[in-house]
């Protein structure tokens, strides 16, 4: 009778725990509940985060960039999207636009020379939108299903919102097999 | 079932009661002997010494990846070289110290801080510990960002102290994260590992006489129509702090 009883405290202490870790595993981590509000729009049309407002106005691919009086290669493609910024109700600044393929990956805008329409640079004021282009370089395999991610904060995305724009981008082949460089648009006040 | 019990206890009393009347007999002696014969037997060569500390660290040779979490570095070469402008050196008397290396990143999101990859051990009269530029072979250009499944050839720059010895090998450690949580909370990052990842012991070529071989940065461009305005003033520097994988 007492070993039956013990046994009994026994398995109750046992379906106690497995009912809290079972508990615990149903709740999102604690990476899940701090991700970035993701605010998902279609390529062409205003998409409004917390703070501002993108829209990716046209993308196109290349082979190379022509910076200045530089041409910068790439081992992939580059990407290249028209943005036009607006900051809602008080100035802001854009610091993060990247793009994520179909697996997952996330490749940020290229610092091999100055984008300052993504990179803080612009204190962008309500009322008065910019707009200009960003380069991003990426496998040419990943060029297919890219998706445009851009947010006001810098590294720190943690519960802010982000924008997610698909991009159609299909010229990749092409763009690829006869190489020409192409200029990127700096920012300015958009008409 | 009750008597059983007790019988096995019982059983289990005696069989210990035996085995520590035996130890207790026979152990004490043998143990001072033992501790005898160990200190005579060392005496005669010296005496003990401290052990050295162990070094975990794997080495790897030159060209064999090393896979430091969120990127795989494989070095290349280290070469030793004077004047590289636009790099500005704190005194014209210093030296600049550079590891070539295929680096990849392996995370799934691009890499910011490249400085935090790699250190150099051995070598005296390093300005910083960091490398103070990271430069990539395709253009000659500065930067600080890496992206993943696309690896690069870098150089990453220490600058050396003109009165500090001319280093004839170099030790060089690849530093490694690993995504985890920690002791405070549960939100997984990448964090810096206490050891590093791997060690490659590589001679140091001295190229100060042929400028033909180095990577000679060169200033970041900007698109045409944009306002000239650096705030870092470092060109293509983007200095940031990463909280994500």
């Amino acid at each position: 009778m007492k070993l039956l009883r013990r046994l009994g405290s026994f398995l109750l202490i046992a379906a106690v725990l497995a009912a809290g870790q079972a508990v615990g595993d149903a709740t999102p981590d604690r990476n899940h509940q701090l991700r970035p509000f993701a605010v998902a729009g279609d390529f062409g049309t205003d998409v409004v985060g917390r703070d501002f407002a993108v829209r990716a106005a046209a993308v196109r691919c290349a082979a190379q960039l022509k910076i200045g009086d530089e041409i910068l290669e790439t081992q992939g493609v580059w990407i290249v999207v028209k943005l036009r910024l607006s900051a809602r109700t008080e100035p802001v600044r854009i610091r993060y636009a990247a793009v994520r393929d179909a697996s997952g990956r996330i490749y940020e805008t290229t610092d091999r020379f100055e984008q300052y329409l993504v990179s803080g640079g612009r204190n962008i004021q309500p009322g008065l939108p910019i707009e200009g282009e960003v380069a991003i370089e990426v496998p040419a395999a990943s060029a297919g299903d890219l998706t445009l991610l851009v947010a006001s904060t810098y590294v720190d995305h943690r519960v802010d919102s982000m924008a997610e724009i698909p991009l159609p981008v299909s010229d990749v082949s092409g763009v690829l097999a006869n190489p020409a460089p192409t200029e990127v648009l700096a920012p300015r006040a958009a008409s | 079932m009750l008597a059983a019990v007790s019988v096995t206890t019982g059983r289990g009393q005696l069989s210990r009661r035996l085995f520590r009347g035996l130890l207790d007999g026979v152990a004490p002696q043998l143990r001072w002997v033992l501790i005898a014969l160990v200190l005579a037997g060392t005496a005669l060569f010296g005496g003990l010494e401290t052990a050295p500390p162990k070094d975990k660290t794997p080495q790897f040779a030159v060209g064999v990846p090393v896979d430091g979490g969120p990127w795989r570095v494989e070095v290349i070469d280290v070469r030793l070289a004077g004047d590289l402008p636009p790099l500005h050196r704190q005194d014209e008397k210093n030296r600049w110290l550079y590891v070539t290396a295929n680096v990849t990143i392996t995370a799934h999101e691009s890499w910011t801080l490249t400085s935090k990859m790699m250190r150099l051990s051995g070598v005296e009269g390093l300005i910083a510990k960091e490398p103070s530029d990271m430069v990539l072979y395709r253009d000659k250009r500065v930067i600080r960002r890496l992206h993943p499944n696309m690896p690069e050839k870098v150089a990453f720059f220490w600058e050396q102290s003109g009165d500090a010895p001319v280093p004839t090998t170099v030790t060089v450690l690849v530093l490694g994260m690993t995504y985890r949580g920690d002791s405070f909370s549960t939100e997984l990052q990448w964090r810096a590992n206490e050891d590093p990842s791997g060690r490659v012991t590589v001679p140091v070529i001295d190229v100060r006489a042929s400028r033909g071989a180095t990577p000679s940065p060169g200033t970041s461009p900007s698109p045409d129509t944009s306002p000239r305005v650096s705030a870092s003033g470092r060109p293509g520097a983007t200095p940031s702090v990463r909280t994500s994988p």
